[in-house]
């Protein structure tokens, strides 16, 4: 049921009853009359079809299908890329940042290492044309 | 359907199936009197000034107006030409209240004699928490005799208007039927 069916039940069983007691408080109806116990059973019917009906409220909003939890790959993060906004702040975003790096293993394999030792030979070489000049 | 139409069609079938609701209710069938025996009878009520008097043969779908409290003086016999018995004879009897799906004998009498016919005065006083000027009661008058057996249904209704339970009656329905309709929201959803 998409409504609330046990608050349909019990309100609809009440309601039925100060009905009918109120209809015979007016002098509507005798106090002999079978609609005195029918009605608490129709206000229970009432409200068990309000609570499958339930036609009042807002649809709750649809999950986008970019919205899948990325825990085979090991992150355990939602990688959220649909259209819902999400505020972020500079500190969230090198709090972020150094998250990635600290977990990512790929983040450091996309820093090439080759640079570095090219500059530490070039760096040699450098040094030991200065003593041959010397 | 939008949300906002599916709204006004809950409410709208909500009403109409109470309206459908009320006009069953006021169509309820009056009904013939349903009466055992030859009993003839009437109760005069002092204190009304007019229509003071409740005989047997009255039709049950005219209500008869009863004070809360009244000293009756009946009457009543077995039959129009009834004659004493030869000797004592067992009788019983009594008045009920109908309920909807029991009753409430609310006086009885019973013993033995040769008289086919009585008379007197009867005194009562309904609690003043009942309301009054509700809805009608059905009375049912009994009465066993050897082989005689009598009944006799009037319809009767407490004089006077409506207090202070029927306004707290008519509060709870509201409240109550709200809470049907707060049935009809979706779940974590705020209507």
């Amino acid at each position: 049921m998409k409504g609330r069916p046990i608050l349909g039940v019990i309100t609809g069983f009440l309601f039925g009853l100060f009905l009918g007691v109120t209809l015979f408080l007016y002098g509507v109806i005798p106090l002999s009359s079978d609609m005195l116990w029918i009605l608490p059973l129709l206000g229970i019917l009432l409200g068990l079809i309000m609570a499958a009906w339930a036609p009042f409220g807002r649809s709750a909003e649809p999950v986008p299908p970019q919205a899948t939890f990325t825990a085979a790959s090991g992150g355990g993060t939602a990688d959220i890329t649909g259209d819902i906004p999400v505020e972020t702040t500079d500190e969230d975003e090198e709090a972020t940042a150094e998250a990635t790096d600290e977990d990512d293993p790929s983040a450091d394999d996309e820093i090439p290492e080759e640079p570095d030792e090219k500059a530490d030979e070039e760096t040699d070489e450098e040094t030991a044309e200065e003593s041959t000049t010397e | 359907m939008s949300n906002r139409s599916r709204k006004n069609t809950a409410v709208t079938l909500t009403m109409l199936m109470l309206g459908m609701l009320l006009t069953l209710l006021l169509a309820a069938p009056a009904g013939a009197d349903v009466t055992r025996g030859e009993c003839v009878g009437q109760a005069e009520f002092p204190s009304k000034t007019n229509d003071n008097v409740l005989s047997a043969d009255r039709s049950r779908s005219v209500v008869f107006l009863v004070p809360k409290e009244e000293t009756v003086a009946y009457a009543g016999a077995l039959s129009e030409d009834a004659q004493p018995f030869d000797g004592p004879v067992a009788f019983e009897g009594g008045m009920t209240v109908q309920f909807p799906l029991t009753s409430w004998q609310f006086a009885t009498w019973g013993g033995e004699s040769t008289q086919v016919s009585a008379d007197g005065v009867y005194s009562y006083s309904i609690p003043s928490f009942v309301p009054a000027g509700t809805g009608e009661f059905e009375v049912t008058g009994w009465h066993k005799q050897g082989d005689i057996d009598c009944e006799v249904v009037v319809t009767v209704a407490l004089d006077g208007k409506p207090g202070p339970a029927a306004l707290v009656a008519a509060a709870g329905t509201v409240v109550f039927g709200a809470g049907v309709l707060a049935a009809g929201s979706k779940k974590g959803v705020k209507t």
